[in-house]
């Protein structure tokens, strides 16, 4: 035991694939994994001349990421399509050979950062590796995560790799979080998920919602149009940024709706996008509850009307066997996976309650706090609405470390999880040794 | 050729490229500041001129071309199939053409080569050696009253150093001992909390895995599966 945790200090190391980032690097960093932007440039395309001066190897891959990219970019002539994001909401599909490539670019950029100060070491067999995943994630991407990493540890000589296992993000928050028994509702760009936790996540419990962040970037751009931004609405960076500055959660919906409209100035807001553009919402300062509220609940007859007239596309949606609901609310959703989760843990799955991704990020700005409220509050409000009994059962926090949190469960879980449990390819758990 | 009407049109062609006349040597030589640059420009005013006219004015501008980061020699417009590139340009030597037939004033000159710019070679001035000379001796003077005056209070102070140093020393070793049975007895402990299969490396995990309950949860798995 001595030894493994001994050597497992120095020789785990942890991959959490992100949709918007890649967070990598061994136990040795401590609290902060190095980080770069899930994506990759395929090298199509080039110049001649440019290829002269790209290495060989590079140039066979025909794929960078990281900081090579921008060495390359103003080369390749159709940057657009040629710079691709490889994880939509965290999934990356089976036939998709260039999301797939681009993953291993990333995997192979940042075992290559440490490899050669680890390989002198006289002790180093190898890292144990661990990769943090979406709980979506089908079994075929766990496999193939696996096969890509095979395929890296061949290349570094068989010397890189000695196990590799696999963890849900959601998993790996509640670890960081040191939370044994909890929820996690993880709301990320693309879907929330809601992963209860008892000793490990309970699979049957995960209930999965078609929206998030980007649902609320749609609405917001409908916003923009209807108080005659027409034009910026089509800019993704406006739309962020006005999103971030001018969205609010309400309270209670109608009623932040009408007292918005009673008193405008009070809700108005300019949102300045750099010193040339500015965007003034005055009367339609009341639609920015509509930018936080479908995040958590898009059953309002104004967002009905939304998806009627074609301007929003809420749907129910089916990934491998686990159906994404389009618009249930969050308090539905909660009460929906503590449901179905065994009787006797309820009550610890709801005690804990930990609320991680970009999604849930809203503040309220001061003098509105009659009104509108963070994530936390409204789902406890939320809920409150449907069983106030339950509501005072919930302890609801945000992650404290919403960046991070992943990796640092990734690792713990690494260091933790004994050499002795094998991988099982039912479950998709346990260490799975590279060359034994 | 009138050697002023020349160096009227050279002036002029310089001073609307930006360039101001700091001095003029004689009457065909002229010096000018172009930015951080000194030019020097020699006018050659031989109407038919042959090549070894060129060669005799190239030798005399050459006498002061180290002193200058630019020099030219300014010839009229006959001279242009005369002119060895090569020579001038191994001499870091420029060639203006002119032609005082031109209607157009920007047309009036040409520069047929440029001038390679040099770093300027400078003379110390007489006073400059003298005063470098006071400077010398004061600094000698002063190292002899510093070795006089202070050689004995300095010698007293490096013999309290050294003594204050072994002192250090040997509170040093005293240190060392102590560490080693100190780690002598942990090593004990660690060896004994092996034994009975508990983590002793608490203290040297990173903030996030220390006191976090996982690891006895996920250690507990090893049990069931293994």
């Amino acid at each position: 035991m001595m030894d493994e945790s001994k050597y497992k200090l120095n020789y785990v190391y942890a991959e959490d694939f992100g949709t918007g980032y890649f967070k990598y690097g061994p136990i040795t960093l401590r609290d902060k994994p190095f980080m770069i932007q899930s994506r990759g440039l395929f090298l199509r395309e080039l110049p001649e001349s440019i290829k002269l001066l790209v290495p060989k190897e590079v140039l066979e891959r025909g794929v960078v990421v990281g900081d090579d990219i921008p060495k390359y970019l103003s080369s390749v002539r159709d940057a657009i399509r040629n710079l691709r994001y490889p994880l939509k909401d965290g999934i990356i599909r089976k036939e998709d050979e260039d999301s797939w490539k681009i993953i291993k670019e990333l995997a192979r950029y940042g075992f290559s950062q440490f490899y050669s100060d680890f390989v002198r070491r006289p002790d180093f067999k190898g890292f144990f590796l661990v990769i943090a995943l979406s709980a979506l994630a089908p079994d075929y991407m766990r496999d193939r995560m696996i096969d890509v990493h095979k395929e890296l540890d061949e290349e570094f000589g068989g010397r890189l790799l000695q196990a590799i296992t696999i963890i849900d993000q959601p998993f790996a928050v509640a670890i960081a979080e040191k939370a044994v028994t909890c929820t996690v509702i993880e709301a990320g760009h693309g879907n929330i998920q809601l992963v209860p936790i008892s000793y490990g996540p309970i699979r049957e419990g995960i209930v999965a919602l078609n929206r998030g962040g980007a649902e609320a970037n749609a609405v917001t751009r409908e916003v923009l149009k209807d108080s005659g931004y027409g034009d910026l609405a089509k800019d993704e960076y406006v739309v962020e940024v006005v999103k971030r500055t001018a969205g609010l959660v309400p309270r209670n919906f109608d009623e932040a709706i009408k007292r918005a409209r009673e008193d405008p100035s009070r809700f108005a807001i300019r949102v300045k996008i750099n010193p040339l553009v500015e965007v003034e919402l005055k009367d339609t300062a009341w639609m920015r509850f509509l930018i936080g509220e479908v995040v958590f609940n898009p059953k309002h007859d104004i967002f009905t009307s939304y998806i009627q007239q074609g301007r929003l596309v809420i749907e129910d949606a089916t990934v491998g066997d686990m159906v994404f609901y389009g618009e249930m609310d969050i308090a539905d959703a909660l009460i929906t996976s503590i449901r179905k989760v065994p009787v006797e843990i309820q009550d610890k799955i709801m005690s804990t309650i930990i609320l991680s991704g970009g999604a849930f990020n809203w503040t309220v700005p001061p003098g509105l706090e009659d009104v509108a409220t963070n994530s936390v509050d409204k789902i406890k409000i939320m809920v409150s609405e449907k069983l106030p009994d339950l509501a005072n059962k919930l302890s609801i926090s945000m992650v404290k470390d919403p960046q991070f949190s992943v990796w640092k469960g990734a690792i713990i879980y690494g260091y933790a999880l004994p050499n002795t449990v094998r991988w099982n390819e039912r479950t998709k758990e346990g260490w799975y040794y590279l060359h034994q | 050729m009138s050697i002023e009407i020349v160096r009227k049109a050279l002036e002029d062609w310089f001073t609307r490229r930006g360039l101001r006349l700091e001095s003029e040597l004689s009457d065909r030589e002229l010096v000018l500041v172009e930015g951080n640059n000194r030019v020097y420009v020699r006018i050659a005013n031989e109407e038919f001129p042959t090549e070894s006219y060129i060669i005799d004015e190239l030798s005399n501008a050459m006498r002061n071309r180290l002193k200058y980061n630019k020099a030219y020699i300014a010839f009229p417009l006959s001279a242009r199939g005369l002119i060895n590139g090569k020579l001038f340009r191994s001499h870091w030597v420029g060639v203006y053409l002119y032609d005082l037939t031109s209607n157009d004033p920007d047309k009036t000159v040409e520069e047929l080569i440029p001038s390679i710019p040099i770093q300027t070679q400078q003379n110390l001035s007489e006073d400059l050696k003298r005063r470098l000379d006071d400077l010398e001796r004061e600094i000698h003077n002063l190292r002899e009253d510093f070795v006089k005056n202070d050689a004995m209070t300095l010698m007293k102070e490096v013999d309290e150093l050294k003594s204050r140093l072994s002192k250090v020393e040997h509170i040093i070793s005293e240190l060392l001992s102590r560490v080693d049975k100190l780690e002598r007895a942990a090593a004990s402990v660690s060896h004994a909390q092996e034994e009975r299969g508990e983590t002793a490396v608490a203290g040297e995990l990173p903030d996030f895995l220390s006191n976090n309950p996982w690891i006895e949860v996920l250690r507990r798995r090893g049990g069931e599966d293994g």
